[in-house]
């Protein structure tokens, strides 16, 4: 069963250095960033890992 | 009581007491062989000798025909009780909602206060009565849901007994076989079928909290210790395909283990101060 792991209130200037982080796991599979207003200053990350 | 008022009285008794009175089988009759094969079998059994004193001298054609009898007079008894659990208490719900119905709409019609007060109160019994029974007797599960519960049960039950039945008499006994029977009967009563449920719900609960311990939710710190997570995540961004399996190995050994990916532990605003600060010097991260 993968593992979910969720952050949110990532800041729109973090966001796709966090994605690249997570990349560079061994364990990653996707990933999924959802704006938190619609400002889009704000995001939430979902990452699907492999458990 | 005025005789009209009487009349829709005696009306509604007649409607409750008789309602669905042309539906009380609910099946097709029984096949004429039954009977007399049951009371052969039960005669069998019943006698002191029935089931072999000397265990160690039976055959799996002895075994399974002993078996097979105990289990269709299990059988013949389970649908016995199905049909009269499910037909009386069908008949007990639909004659107590008719006869709220019944004498609701009479206490609207009859203007005597002290018979309104009445009908109100038998109405009202009846109700109760009812809700009483489901709550006391049968946990408020609907009669469907118990005897769904009490088949599915069952057909496990049988399915695991017809299996151990191919199997030689050292690997399965007439005693193992006997208590499965008994464990057959239990699957089909009303005990049996609400531990079940319960057991069932309690499983279910233990599925979902495994799934939950799957799924790790944390916010982003943008507090005071912002500037050493940071120290870390450009560590890391330095060489991402070097430092992110050191990372993870640092915080797969700590005690307890930690599960989460890198980027999420760092980020993390219940990640501590203490612990940012272990890991720039045990992974002798520089500014």
């Amino acid at each position: 069963m993968p593992r979910i792991e969720t952050t949110s209130n990532v800041p729109k200037a973090e966001l796709q250095k966090k994605i690249d982080r997570y990349k560079a796991d061994s364990d990653y599979i996707s990933h999924t960033a959802t704006p938190e207003d619609s400002t889009e200053q704000f995001w939430t990350l979902e990452v699907t890992l492999k458990d | 009581m005025k005789s009209k008022e009487l009349f829709f009285v005696s009306l509604i008794c007649i409607l409750v007491l008789s309602g669905c009175a042309g539906i009380t089988q609910g099946r097709p009759l029984r096949p004429k062989y039954q009977d007399p094969i049951v009371k052969s079998l039960i005669k069998k059994y019943s006698a002191e000798d029935a089931i072999f004193s000397n265990q160690s001298s039976i055959t799996v054609k002895q075994r399974n025909q002993t078996l097979d009898d105990l289990i269709l007079l299990t059988d013949v008894n389970y649908h016995n009780f199905e049909e009269e659990f499910y037909l009386g208490k069908a008949f007990f719900d639909t004659t107590g909602d008719l006869a709220i119905i019944g004498l609701g709409a009479a206490g609207g019609l009859v203007t005597h206060s002290a018979t309104q007060a009445i009908i109100s109160a038998i109405s009202g019994g009846i109700g109760g009565a009812r809700v009483s029974i489901n709550k006391n007797f049968l946990h408020e599960f609907s009669t469907q849901a118990l005897i769904a519960k009490m088949q599915s049960s069952r057909r496990g039950k049988l399915e695991i007994m017809r299996k151990a039945m191919t199997l030689e008499i050292k690997d399965y006994s007439l005693s193992r076989g006997l208590s499965d029977i008994a464990d057959y009967y239990n699957a089909g009563t009303i005990v049996g079928a609400l531990q079940d449920i319960v057991a069932d719900a309690g499983a279910d609960k233990k599925k979902a909290d495994e799934e939950l311990k799957n799924v790790i939710k944390v916010k982003y710190d943008q507090g005071a210790s912002r500037p050493i997570r940071d120290r870390i995540n450009r560590w890391l961004d330095s060489d991402l395909q070097k430092n992110t399996p050191i990372f993870k190995e640092w915080l797969r050994k700590q005690s307890p283990s930690i599960k989460m990916s890198p980027s999420t532990w760092v980020d993390d605003s219940a990640t501590t101060q203490l612990m940012l600060e272990k890991a720039i010097k045990e992974n002798n991260i520089q500014e």
